[in-house]
């Protein structure tokens, strides 16, 4: 299959309102921007030595990554959008190459702070960290399979950045309202399916 | 009914100082409420991780779709593409030019211009002037219609002056009367008994200068006459042959 030319030559500029708006044209936009510096893959892999499997996981974390810093407006263009990127990439390589040459990595693994926890004081942070290293992460996942499809879109969409403004749009709600009150009845459902059967 | 709306309120939102202390109270005072904060954060970070691994999972797509044509570098812009072909214009000109000073093969034309420019003239020491050192003195001085006028009276007093005939043919070279310097040297050549004579190799050196149809092959006849021979100037013809 020949690339899609068109996705090759969008300006930066367009890439970035298109992501910053968080519109339909995110999607297309977030497509654009992998495919932009997808040459970096092979940066990856001659540079810093991955391999291809490696180099793309980096490269689509870099570019994921991107996408957060844009949508949230941490992108303040005081570098060209390449460079910028290109210093993520750089900093995730050497990240890799640490991973695979050290064992610290292996002894030392935690779970990710995860970012609800940063609103939170230390003596509430503790209490809930707790909790949440005791949390069955594989039965919420399957829990969240089971949820119907247009319960995981709406999840899916809120955890990806859309307000639910913009699912109300993308979605065919009649109002954010809606989606809010839809959002968290199937959260509500998570809940109990997860906590019924934790229990 | 759950504390989901409340907890949803204030992850998503910018609480005040007083609804963060109320919240955070209520998560060290109701264990039941923090398992539900727990529970919320530990959802989102699970949606979050899965949007990103289908987010993965299309580029993933993309990249193996396009995987052939991705390209070793960024595409460059057309004016740094210019700024390339540029730099590789000056560098071509810079060893053309150094090719053309140090490398370059001379043409026949060049070797017997140079030939001309650098034939030594010798002069006979003493205060006498005969007629062939005046004419030789306005040669050197590169005052050749004099010169071969004088060479020329010269030959009409003796038509086998082998001086004046040498002279008179260079003389006639200089000022680019070509078919009349063959004559003098054919003339030259002609002339019996000497002990060296030029001739051959000087209406090669004629020819080479005149540089016309068949004057070239013509001039390396002769050059090959004077080396096979073991003439006059076999040396500089020998270099010469090398070159062509």
């Amino acid at each position: 299959m020949r690339p899609d030319k068109s996705l090759l030559i969008s300006p930066d500029p367009e890439i970035i309102d298109h992501l910053r708006q968080n519109g339909s044209n995110r999607r297309k936009a977030e497509d654009q921007l992998f495919k932009r510096y997808v040459y970096f893959v092979r940066e990856g892999i001659n540079k810093y030595g991955l391999s291809e499997d490696e180099a793309f996981d980096v490269y689509s974390d870099t570019v994921l990554s991107a996408i957060e810093k844009i949508t949230n407006g941490l992108f303040q263009g005081r570098s060209s959008l390449k460079t910028w990127i290109y210093r993520i990439f750089h900093n995730k390589c050497v990240d890799q190459i640490r991973k695979l040459t050290t064992n610290k990595n292996k002894i030392h693994r935690t779970t990710p702070v995860s970012d609800g926890l940063l609103h939170l004081s230390d003596s509430a942070k503790s209490a809930v960290q707790q909790l949440i290293e005791r949390s069955d992460m594989e039965l919420l996942r399957a829990r969240l399979n089971e949820l119907g499809d247009n319960c995981r879109k709406l999840l899916m969409q809120f955890a990806d950045g859309y307000s639910d403004r913009e699912i109300a749009v993308s979605m065919d709600y009649k109002t954010p309202e809606v989606v809010k009150t839809s959002r968290l009845r199937c959260l509500e459902k998570l809940r109990q399916s997860y906590f019924k059967k934790n229990t | 009914m759950s504390n989901l709306d409340y907890i949803d309120d204030y992850f998503n939102g910018q609480p005040t100082a007083i609804q963060k202390a109320d919240f955070e109270q209520k998560i060290l005072a109701e264990p039941s409420f923090a398992e539900e904060v727990a529970f919320y954060i530990n959802t989102q970070a699970l949606l979050r991780q899965q949007v990103e691994e289908e987010k993965k999972g299309l580029f993933r797509e993309i990249y193996e779709q396009n995987k052939a044509s991705i390209p070793l570098t960024s595409s460059r812009p057309l004016y740094k593409i210019g700024f390339s072909l540029a730099a590789a214009a000056v560098v071509l000109v810079i060893f053309t030019g150094l090719w053309w000073v140090f490398l370059r093969q001379p043409t026949p034309h060049q070797l017997a211009d140079k030939y001309l420019q650098e034939l030594p003239i010798s002069i006979q020491m003493g205060s006498r002037q005969d007629s062939l050192q005046i004419a030789k003195n306005s040669y050197i001085a590169k005052d050749f219609p004099t010169a071969l006028r004088q060479f020329e009276q010269m030959i009409e007093r003796d038509s086998a002056d082998e001086t004046a005939l040498r002279f008179a043919g260079l003389a006639c070279l200089r000022l680019n009367e070509y078919d009349k310097a063959l004559r003098y040297f054919q003339q030259l050549e002609r002339v019996p008994g000497l002990y060296s004579n030029p001739a051959k190799f000087y209406q090669a050196l004629t020819l080479m200068e005149r540089n016309g149809p068949g004057d070239i092959p013509a001039a390396r006849q002769l050059l090959e006459q004077v080396v096979a021979g073991d003439l006059d100037e076999k040396k500089v013809a020998e270099e010469w042959l090398k070159k062509w």
